[in-house]
């Protein structure tokens, strides 16, 4: 099963901004939703948690993305491993 | 068909898209409503002290996702990457399940009744030398519980929090200054204020949600001038527009020298100091009371003036670094009044062998430019755990408090809670226990040698690896038959490593609980899911035990009419014996507790409403005052006549419990000195540890998180470039850092996330494998105890090297 993230995208006061729309939807594992004022919300999806936060830091590092919040995550993954205490 | 990835990604959406819609007409709204067998609850978050709210999502007795809680004032729908990953905190795969008893050296399963039975007997065998050692993560309840069993049971004063450790400066910063612990503002300051100075403040990391609301009023245009006065770069410093970077320990330097500035341009506020301040210097003899140093002696403006006569800013600049016109910059600001200024900080004040006088000036320098009382002008601490204000501070759970802010030393307080426990007059012993530090060293000192503790209780917390100093204040306790730690946690820990009772504890949304944030706010949420195998609650744990001394004869257990100390009945009238497990959720003994403690928050007007408007809420900031129609009322701005409903009408500021009892708070002088242990020949470099955004903490719940693990999986040692180079250290190799308390090998960071400057370094302590505070030093605050993690003296060599 896939992880998901629910993100916030903060826009900046920037023309740049006109383009990240379609980069989001170009890119495989972003579903981004209806923009609310400087608002962008996205969902982002991946195998594992190291690719989700390569999107995520994709994301964050565009042209016009003034901040990245994460607003909702879900963990319904029985495969995930925790460690242990190791002294 | 709907797939489960196509709902899962579509509950994502759905959430981003409530938040958005929040953000842009900034407001909250109800997140979106979504199914699939999970069922929702609001919660506080597990982990810090900002006090987020999130949504909890169960499923199959299963937490099974977060969101940010778009009705929480905190955190409007926000959370930082602990926040939404708190419910795997529940689900490490070592969680510890039965009590267990170390019999020859190794720790073997027993049953409850056995471990309540052990112990009973030792606290019946030396009442005297039993302590507890609580935590600022006890929810109120179960603070509230222990404290009531020790101070009213037991008639011992030995308990302490682990607060101490972080919090104990503020708190003397606060009484000594206005009479009464805790901020005046809130977080509405973040909203308004146009400068933010963030003095050994890392918010950007420690505490991101409350830092991404101020960078959030940037992206609406807002102009908010961010200030990073520390002693290494992070995060904080890439937003802010100025950086400060200080020697250790010369910030009380750099705030004399923004006194120094006011007075010498009278720029300072002479109306606001003359109707609101009086002044205040160190005692001339700290011994001459108890509470001398908290009162100091009174000194005249002129006398401060000439105090602060040397401060100059090249003299500041020449104990600090920070150059003058640095120095000239900050003062013009303060000078400003149309001007809302907002200081913040943390453990950068408090974990500071002059933490108390570092917490005042601050003060301070607010009070004397009259940068206070309005939206945006305040001096607010920060808190680094979930409810080290409600609990450890507002409960009393530290020795020398009782609830409510009362204090041992007063005879009247005693008597007040005598009264209000209903136990007989005298019951409450007139001496201060421990603290913290005296706590564990007298644990560690065999009893021939002075040693007065025994058996000590440790429940919500890791000191085996959070004590500073640990060979010392921890693991001298190996090797001594003759003492006792118990310890109530979650998960095996560097603490239950030397344990020799291990309970097994519930933890967060297990169970039901309260905790207050570091802006006043008490916050409620309910059990959602059952703690696994036979886990059970810390307060049912302490109650256990008050009952099985009971049945044993223990006098105290009772109250003035023979009645058992914690007494529960339900709405019928019936008692219902809440010590039995299968019993205790047959009511809700949280509300019990609270309504009980309630009762003593008026006296420092704290005022807390009844438990049914918390379980309404997403948290209420005290002093909440019942208004005429019923309803009640949070005040977000204390000792301000336009918000506090305690303050008289036409009084503009009230300090109603001035320390000298004429309304005014005490602005102080205090000189900067040298730090405990400073950089030699010997150990040249300064050594700070701290934390990082990932872990909280000791790591004990962060660490069992595969996603945060996975993103900081072991600790460091921050160091320049050219000071690596010098060594000849490469990115990674491993290194020994060595203190005069010992040493610590682990890898080095260079031009990592943070940026020490030269001859510093900075480790984090939330790896157990990498303990730093093995060479911590723990030299404390005279004032507060509270202990120096920020600064000693180190040096460092190739690991394969001999130092």
């Amino acid at each position: 099963m896939p992880l998901t993230s629910g993100l916030l995208i903060s826009l900046a006061h920037d023309e740049r901004a006109f383009g990240l729309r379609q980069a989001l939807d170009e890119k495989e594992g972003v579903t981004a939703g209806l923009p609310e004022g400087r608002w962008l919300p996205a969902a982002i999806e991946a195998e594992d948690d190291a690719r989700l936060r390569e999107l995520h830091d994709w994301i964050a590092a565009l042209p016009g993305v003034a901040f990245v919040d994460v607003v909702h995550v879900n963990f319904d993954d029985p495969t995930t491993a925790s460690p242990t205490y190791s002294p | 068909m709907i797939q489960r990835r196509d709902f899962n990604r579509m509950a994502a959406l759905a959430a981003a898209s409530a938040a958005a819609q929040a953000r842009a007409q900034n407001a909250p709204s109800a997140a979106a409503a979504s199914n699939d067998g999970i069922a929702w609850d609001k919660a506080p978050c597990r982990f810090c002290g900002t006090g987020c709210h999130v949504r909890v999502g169960v499923k199959n007795g299963r937490v099974v996702a977060i969101e940010g809680d778009q009705l929480a004032e905190v955190n409007k729908g926000l959370l930082c990457v602990k926040g939404y990953h708190v419910g795997l905190a529940l689900y490490g795969k070592d969680r510890l399940t039965q009590p267990l008893l170390r019999r020859n050296g190794v720790l073997e399963p027993i049953s409850w009744e056995e471990a309540i039975e052990t112990i009973s007997q030792k606290i019946l065998a030396t009442p005297d030398q039993f302590a507890i050692y609580g935590s600022g993560q006890w929810t109120i309840p179960e603070g509230y519980a222990a404290n009531k069993f020790i101070k009213g049971g037991l008639g011992s004063n030995h308990i302490d929090p682990n607060a101490r450790l972080c919090m104990a400066s503020a708190v003397t910063g606060f009484l000594s200054v206005y009479g009464v612990d805790e901020p005046a503002g809130c977080y509405d300051d973040l909203d308004k204020c146009d400068v933010l100075i963030m003095w050994g403040n890392n918010m950007a990391e420690m505490h991101p949600v409350l830092f991404s609301r101020v960078i959030d009023r940037r992206t609406r245009g807002e102009k908010v001038t961010l200030i990073d006065i520390g002693t290494r770069r992070t995060r904080t410093t890439d937003f802010s527009d100025h950086y400060l970077e200080f020697r250790p320990h010369s910030d009380l330097a750099i705030m004399n020298g923004i006194a120094h500035l006011l007075i010498k341009k009278n720029a300072f506020d002479p109306k606001f100091v003359e109707k609101f301040c009086n002044f205040r210097q160190a005692p001339k003899d700290p011994n001459a009371t108890p509470t001398a140093p908290l009162l100091g002696d009174a000194m005249s403006f002129d006398d401060y003036k000439a105090a602060l006569e040397p401060y100059t800013p090249e003299h500041v600049e020449k104990l600090s670094g920070v150059p003058a016109e640095k120095i000239r910059v900050l003062a013009d600001l303060f000078a400003n009044k149309d001007l809302r200024i907002t200081s913040t900080w943390c453990m950068g004040f408090n974990q500071h062998s002059r933490g108390t006088n570092a917490n005042r000036l601050c003060h301070g320098i607010h009070l004397l430019s009259g940068h206070f009382g309005r939206p945006g002008d305040a001096p607010t601490s920060l808190t680094g755990q979930p409810s080290a204000c409600g609990t450890a501070r507002e409960v009393g759970t530290m020795c020398h408090f009782l609830p409510g802010g009362r204090l041992i030393l007063n005879p009247e307080h005693r008597k007040e809670t005598e009264k209000l426990w209903n136990v007989p007059e005298g019951r409450i012993s007139p001496k201060i226990g421990h603290h913290t530090v005296l706590m564990w060293e007298k644990f560690c000192t065999p009893a021939d040698k002075g040693g007065d503790i025994q058996t000590l209780w440790v429940q919500v917390t890791n000191p085996g690896q959070s004590l500073p100093n640990l060979h010392k204040l921890f693991k001298a306790k190996a090797g001594q038959p003759d003492k006792f730690l118990i310890v109530s946690d979650v998960y095996r820990t560097a603490t239950t490593e030397l344990a020799d009772l291990v309970l097994p504890s519930a933890m967060w949304v297990e169970k039901n609980g309260m905790y207050g944030n570091s802006e006043r706010r008490t916050q409620q949420w309910f059990r959602m899911v059952k703690p696994p195998g036979e886990a059970r609650d810390d307060a049912w744990q302490m109650i256990a035990v008050a009952r099985r001394l009971h049945d044993l004869g223990h006098p105290g257990m009772k109250d003035k009419n023979g009645r058992f100390l914690f007494t529960f009945k339900n709405d019928q009238g019936e008692e219902v014996p809440v010590w039995e497990w299968p019993r205790y959720y047959d009511l809700n003994v949280d509300k019990v507790l609270f309504e009980e403690y309630r009762l003593f928050s008026r006296y420092k007007h704290k005022d807390l409403a009844p438990y049914e408007e918390y379980v309404k809420a997403r948290g209420l900031r005290w002093p909440v005052v019942q208004q005429q129609d019923g309803t009640w009322r949070e005040t977000k701005f204390r000792f301000s006549e336009f918000d506090d409903p305690y303050v008289k009408k036409g009084a503009e500021i009230q300090f109603y419990h001035s320390v000298t009892k004429d309304d005014k708070a005490l602005i102080w002088f205090a000189p900067a000195e040298k730090a405990a242990e400073e950089p030699d020949a010997e150990f040249p470099f300064w050594l700070c540890t701290g934390r990082v955004l990932e872990h909280w903490h000791t790591g004990s719940m962060t660490r069992r998180i595969p996603q945060l693990h996975a993103a900081m999986p072991h600790s460091y040692v921050e160091m320049h470039p050219e000071d690596a180079r010098e060594h000849g250290f490469a990115n990674g190799e491993s290194i020994v850092v060595k203190t005069r308390r010992g040493e610590l090998k682990l890898p080095v960071w260079i031009d990592g996330r943070g940026h020490p400057p030269r001859g510093s370094l900075f480790i984090p302590f939330f790896d157990e494998r990498l303990m730093c505070n093995d060479i911590t030093l723990g030299d404390v605050d005279p004032i507060s105890k509270e202990p120096d993690y920020k600064k000693c003296a180190a040096t460092v060599a190739r690991a394969t090297a001999a130092l």
